[in-house]
């Protein structure tokens, strides 16, 4: 009886284990994929985030059957529709870059979301620089 | 819905004097002077018609009030007791308006049998002792606020040569909660307000068809900013579709699309088959409306570096640059008299309202210092503009196009507005 309690505590523990491994991959993805900032109206991609993309690619060439979509999105300067192409533009460049890195071009697709889903809803440059971002979005 | 389209109002116009036509109203050269009007509650014939007998002449006065020409003398100085039922020029006692300076006096009478209703109105000069115009509506209840619209243009066009824009609908976009639009459609006074898009998606943008009927916007329904026409997906490239305008024959819209990599302008035809790319320069090519004429389009773009306002052929190529103040300029409208374009352009800081004539020339600033104020497009007669603006909230509003008088129109939340046609 008491050797079945211990081996029901163990199978306990080693679900709830399996269930915490389940959950840790996938804050993987999210954790590895890492977000860039781009500066006002521009969508070029800026050195300093050159670790961040190579991450991404690293994690996306080792998980070679994931699909990684690319948001881009604006700050709420410009009028909707331009930050619409603008993060179009932001998305595009960052799949390029993935692309240069061995970033197959069926593993990447873009969406832009202009200034219509903000990370951030204050007015003002603390705010501004987390909006201008492209996401990479493990499906 | 059939019925709706297909109904039409019963106008029957009264003889006028073939007075030598006179503008009361000098409509080219700004002015503050505005002319006295008077406007009475309607009579009430056979029975009467309840509130109606208000509700229409408030209406009038509304869009009188929008147009920023008048100035209403206020019932309390009227001499005429409001018990008078005088409805004609011989009947009336003019001296009693002239007593009070009214150079131009409303009146008219309703009858209500049932539904239906029947509703006389009419505007008299009375120092010439004359009627101007006289019309009278049949239609159902329904129709109050319309019929008082279609007088009030046709006191615009007695008084100022130049028929009101105030039978007309304005489109624009809604938020809807957290990365949610809906495009909703309203009588340009903001009155039958409603939605026309799906509420759990993102859409934006709605411009009209030449004749109202239909409007186009993008939405977010299948997962990426595709075109549709009222309910319609016209594109599936997957890739970023935006800013879609119809041709002034309405069988050709123009739009923004990054499907060959960068924003470019295209076109397709109403169902959706692509027709030519017309722009190829890096950088973002957006807003593309045609001229009144369809000859040309007018549309933003990052050829030169920063976002300018240009002009090109309808079939692409032969662009020119109309802006070169500013950083960005965007959503540009011409004018449906041709004459003058409309455009947003941020400046320290926030977006204001311009105009300029269609060469570009004699840009003049319309809103400032009061939030951002965006997306312009002209009243069907080219002298308002309705435009977004974050005084107060973010709202719909409407301003004469020099500026004068601008007023909230949505009830709601909105921005992106497109002001459509004239209704039939």
């Amino acid at each position: 009886m008491k050797g079945f309690k211990l081996a029901l505590a163990v199978l306990a523990v080693s679900v709830l284990a399996m269930g915490c491994a389940k959950q840790t991959t996938k804050s993987t993805a999210k954790e590895k994929l890492q977000k860039i900032h781009f500066d006002f109206d521009q969508s070029n991609i800026k050195a300093e985030y050159e670790d961040e993309l190579k991450g991404n690619a690293g994690w996306m060439n080792k998980n070679s059957k994931a699909k990684v979509t690319v948001e881009g999105h604006c700050d709420e300067r410009g009028t909707n529709e331009y930050n619409i192409a603008l993060g179009d533009r932001r998305a595009k460049s960052a799949q390029k870059y993935l692309n240069n890195l061995g970033v197959g071009k069926d593993k990447l697709s873009t969406i832009s979301y202009g200034e219509e889903k903000s990370a951030c809803s204050g007015h003002d440059e603390s705010c501004w620089w987390q909006n201008r971002r492209a996401e990479f979005l493990a499906k | 819905m059939k019925n709706k389209l297909f109904w039409f109002f019963l106008v029957f116009t009264f003889c006028t004097k073939n007075v030598e036509a006179r503008i009361y109203i000098p409509i080219d050269q700004p002015s503050d002077k505005k002319l006295p009007i008077a406007i009475t509650e309607l009579v009430g014939l056979d029975g009467g018609a309840g509130k109606l007998e208000k509700e229409i002449p408030d209406v009038i006065q509304n869009d009188l009030e929008i147009s920023a020409y008048f100035q209403f003398i206020p019932p309390a100085a009227f001499l005429e007791p409001s018990s008078s039922t005088a409805l004609t020029a011989e009947t009336i006692n003019f001296d009693q308006w002239t007593a009070i300076e009214a150079q131009a006096v409303i009146k008219g009478g309703i009858t209500k049998k049932g539904d239906q209703i029947t509703v006389q109105l009419k505007l008299f000069d009375p120092f010439l002792k004359q009627m101007l115009v006289g019309k009278q509506y049949s239609g159902s209840s329904k129709d109050v606020r319309s019929i008082a619209h279609r007088f009030s243009d046709e006191v615009m066009l007695a008084l100022t040569g130049i028929k009101g824009p105030f039978n007309s609908k304005i489109t624009y976009t809604s938020p809807a909660g957290k990365a949610r639009k809906v495009i909703r459609i309203m009588d340009y006074d903001g009155a039958n307000d409603g939605g026309i898009s799906d509420g759990k998606t993102l859409s934006l943008g709605s411009k009209f068809s030449p004749d109202g009927s239909r409007v186009v916007y993008t939405s977010y329904a299948s997962g990426t900013p595709e075109i549709y026409m009222s309910g319609k997906q016209l594109t599936r490239n997957k890739a970023t579709n935006l800013t879609p305008s119809f041709s002034p024959d309405g069988g050709t819209i123009v739009f923004s699309s990054s499907i060959d990599g960068d924003p470019d302008i295209w076109t397709m035809t109403t169902s959706g088959k692509m027709i030519s790319k017309l722009t190829n320069a890096p950088g973002v090519d957006i807003s593309p409306v045609y001229s009144p004429d369809g000859g040309m389009i007018l549309f933003s773009s990052e050829m030169a570096g920063n976002l300018h306002v240009y002009t090109m052929g309808a079939g692409g190529g032969g662009a020119g640059r109309l802006t070169y103040v500013g950083q960005f300029n965007d959503t540009p409208a011409w004018s449906p008299d041709g004459q003058k374009i409309t455009f947003c352009a941020r400046d320290s800081g926030a977006f204001d309202v311009f105009t300029m004539n269609s060469d570009g020339s004699l840009i003049q600033r319309l809103t400032a210092g009061e939030g951002n104020n965006e997306h312009p497009s002209w009243s069907p007669d080219s002298r308002y503009i309705t435009f977004s603006s974050t005084r107060g909230g973010e709202a719909i509003y409407v301003m004469r196009f020099d500026g004068a008088n601008p007023v909230r129109v949505s009830k709601g939340t909105g921005q992106l507005p497109w002001w459509g046609p004239s209704l039939k």
